[in-house]
């Protein structure tokens, strides 16, 4: 695994907390799941106006940006829906980027962290080993991997590592939409950007913040 | 008696996107309480017309438990799994939506008409076919691609390697919904199908992980937008 993957954020999400602002932040998160095309719209353009506004994600976005969407825990259906690839499109149509280019692809189905109890869930070499990336003559220079909603940055992590495997040369990062605040138990904001880091220590991710 | 009344999908889910458009009715029939496609998260429990007692047996069970959490279990009102889970729904004093394969006039198979009018009466019937409309056997395929479309989860009880249960299957995961598929039916060494749903993503739903399955479904279909949660 790579030691460390700069990471970016725009949302925080609070799957317990019964404050109304972690109720309001499990709405944030089913619209985003469900691939709401109005929603996600706009909340690829609250991250526009951070990004080019207010200077929030120096790096991130901009001409030399090609985004990556990041697969689910299985390979997808044909025509099926991929709800990181609609957030990159939605960036891209905003100008956040020069292109979305889904490189890397899932070739075997790991289990839902969701459902699986916590010493079961996949491990980042389990996502590593069942990522593939496409090949390419001309790499891109940066790479933003992105996500809609990341825990603890395992599979970011495992995606970003097979990218740089392929492309030694790029500057990869990760954005992710929304980030599980699962170790809080209440959330103050939903709306709370941040940049930060995934390291992989201890054979684990670890997401600041 | 309810009035029938007619609507889009984009009066049910809000806009949909284009993979939700692709096989969404022009238009649902409704018969009964509009209020139980407000909320959810609402679960499909599906299966077999010839089910075994073992499968009618799990599908009871488990429509049993949703109600009791206060799921809305949504069925196809077909005999076998689907009978089960609407009548276990409603024996638990739970709310249960059958989508069906015919006009709303019209009972298959014709000795489920009395359910069909206890679930239009005190319940919902739902139907993208009009009165009039000549049944045909594509028609519960269709119906199966609608159920997938109107609920947060699918669970498949029982099925066989020709059973129309498996078009919602597949329809569940194109959508990006939640598709479980019970341990027994997953484990049948007899079947291909439950392994290569398992390999797009559908789950397996055991004694052991029931708990953490239903307490993680995203109400995706009752996501609503009201200007009150306009937050971005």
């Amino acid at each position: 695994m790579i030691d460390l993957l700069p990471f970016a954020s725009t949302y925080v999400y609070s799957p317990r907390g019964e404050s109304a602002e972690s109720v309001r932040s499990r709405i944030l998160r089913t619209r985003v799941k469900a691939g709401d095309v109005d929603w996600i719209e706009r909340y690829a353009t609250r991250v526009h106006e951070l990004a080019v506004d207010h200077g929030v994600y120096p790096g991130y976005f901009g001409k030399q940006t090609v985004l990556v969407p990041v697969p689910g825990s299985s390979p997808l259906v044909p025509g099926g829906l991929w709800v990181p690839e609609r957030l990159a499109q939605a960036l891209e149509s905003l100008g956040l980027a020069v292109a979305v280019w889904p490189a890397v692809r899932r070739t075997d189905t790991v289990p839902k962290s969701a459902f699986a109890a916590p010493g079961e869930r996949p491990t980042a070499e389990r996502h590593h080993e069942t990522f593939e990336v496409e090949h390419t003559l001309a790499p891109p220079t940066r790479i933003v991997l992105v996500d809609d909603i990341v825990t603890k940055g395992r599979t970011l992590l495992a995606a970003a590592t097979r990218l740089r495997e392929s492309f030694p040369q790029a500057d990869i990062r990760a954005f992710a939409l929304v980030r599980t605040m699962g170790l809080v138990a209440e959330i103050e904001q939903i709306l709370d950007p941040c940049v930060g880091e995934i390291r992989w220590q201890d054979d684990d991710a670890h997401r600041a913040p | 008696m309810h009035q029938i009344q007619i609507k889009t999908p984009s009066d049910l889910l809000g806009t949909p996107n284009d993979v939700e458009a692709k096989n969404a009715p022009a238009q649902f029939y409704l018969q009964g309480d509009l209020e139980l496609l407000k909320r959810g998260p609402r679960i499909s429990v599906v299966g077999s017309r010839k089910a075994s007692p073992e499968g009618l047996n799990r599908a009871t069970v488990l429509a049993r438990l949703l109600a009791q959490r206060n799921m809305i279990v949504v069925s196809g009102l077909a005999a076998g799994i689907d009978t089960a889970a609407h009548r276990a729904a409603i024996d638990a004093g739970g709310r249960t939506i059958a989508v069906i394969g015919t006009p709303l006039d019209e009972a298959y198979p014709p000795e489920n008409a009395a359910l069909q009018a206890q679930i239009a009466e005190k319940h919902l019937l739902v139907s993208q076919f009009a009165s009039g409309t000549k049944t045909k056997p594509q028609h519960f395929p269709m119906r199966n691609r609608t159920m997938a479309l109107l609920t947060d989860a699918t669970v498949i009880v029982e099925a066989g390697e020709s059973s129309g249960t498996l078009h919602q299957g597949w329809e569940a995961l194109r959508l990006g919904r939640l598709l479980f598929l019970m341990e027994s039916v997953a484990n049948d060494q007899r079947l291909s199908w439950p392994k290569e749903m398992i390999h797009y993503g559908a789950q397996v739903l055991s004694r052991s992980n029931l708990e953490n399955a239903l307490a993680d479904i995203p109400a995706v279909t009752s996501r609503g937008g009201t200007e009150r949660d306009a937050f971005y």
